[in-house]
């Protein structure tokens, strides 16, 4: 039974901002899939759940590729630049998404 | 990969090396076919038939066209972008940004282009009307022209957009701003090769 919950949540698109108000979402309560036990609180989401799916894919493949921008740009089969600005780009969102930590 | 992003950005697949080296090659080639219908690639954006000079000079001005554009681009990305960009890359997109302007070598040997170049005429009236009987030959190579000049154009600025990672407001008045320098620097350049060939 809990194997399916899990299942259907991949699937549900991860909510990172408020319908409402756009700011970032943070989260309230975490569950055991296995014995149902919940934890209450206020988390912070860790700063690469707030970042979109691709750009996660983006990292982990960069990770994958050790680094490598000469390595990542073959296997997405684009240019070096292209994958250099698209790391840049992330790079920058990442630093703003840390300021707007740091401000709340 | 779309077909529409290889016409107009073709720099987000291809840079670098093969860029540079793909680029050299095609302008190496239309140069080479300008020395037999007597075209010049005589300015970043400049293409005249009719002048015939030696052949060193066709590669010469062709190697300006290219090198001085690409080194002011550079130069500008160097400060107005905060990427560490690659020479290579901005050079190599820069030289196959020409490629457009390469294939309108072609146009010299239109036969109508071949007499404008060394149209001798002894007055206005028959100059306008050798210029009429002409004209349905010169429209499509000038509309061929036209269209070349604004791909090549389309291009530079993805390249120097790609290659430098300069983008928005700052990116759009860089690039023309270097472009118009890099027009008159290589006119004056080129003005400079033709007098000094003519020299010696």
């Amino acid at each position: 039974m809990s194997f399916v919950v899990i299942e259907v949540m991949k699937k549900i698109n991860f909510p990172r901002q408020c319908p409402g108000c756009g700011r970032q979402l943070k989260v309230k309560i975490l569950h055991c899939p296995s014995c149902s036990t919940e934890v209450t609180g206020l988390f912070e989401l860790p700063l690469l759940a707030c970042l979109l799916p691709e750009e996660q894919e983006f990292i982990v493949s960069f990770i994958k590729y050790s680094g490598s921008i000469k390595d990542m740009a073959a296997h997405m089969k684009l240019s070096y630049p292209t994958v250099r600005n698209r790391l840049d780009e992330l790079i920058e969102k990442i630093k703003q998404l840390e300021k707007e930590s740091n401000m709340l | 990969m779309k077909m529409k992003t290889w016409l107009y950005n073709p720099f987000e697949y291809v840079a670098g090396w093969k860029a540079l080296l793909t680029g050299l090659a095609g302008m190496a080639a239309a140069t080479y076919v300008g020395t037999l219908n007597h075209t010049h690639f005589d300015g970043v954006l400049d293409v005249h038939t009719g002048m015939q000079t030696k052949a060193a000079l066709h590669y010469l001005e062709s190697l300006v066209s290219w090198l001085l554009p690409a080194l002011l681009f550079y130069i500008a990305g160097r400060i107005f972008s905060s990427s560490a960009i690659r020479a290579v890359d901005v050079f190599g997109t820069m030289a196959l940004a020409r490629l457009p302007l390469m294939l309108t070598v072609f146009v010299g040997f239109i036969p109508a282009m071949q007499e404008m170049a060394s149209l001798e005429v002894s007055s206005v009236k028959e100059a306008t009307a050798r210029l009429m009987e002409l004209l349905p030959w010169l429209l499509p190579a000038i509309l061929l022209l036209v269209v070349a000049e604004i791909w090549t154009v389309t291009l530079l600025y993805h390249a120097y957009r790609v290659s430098c990672n300069v983008k928005g407001q700052r990116g759009v008045v860089s690039f023309v701003a270097v472009l118009l320098l890099a027009e008159i620097f290589s006119k004056v350049s080129i003005y400079g090769l033709y007098r000094w060939m003519q020299g010696a």
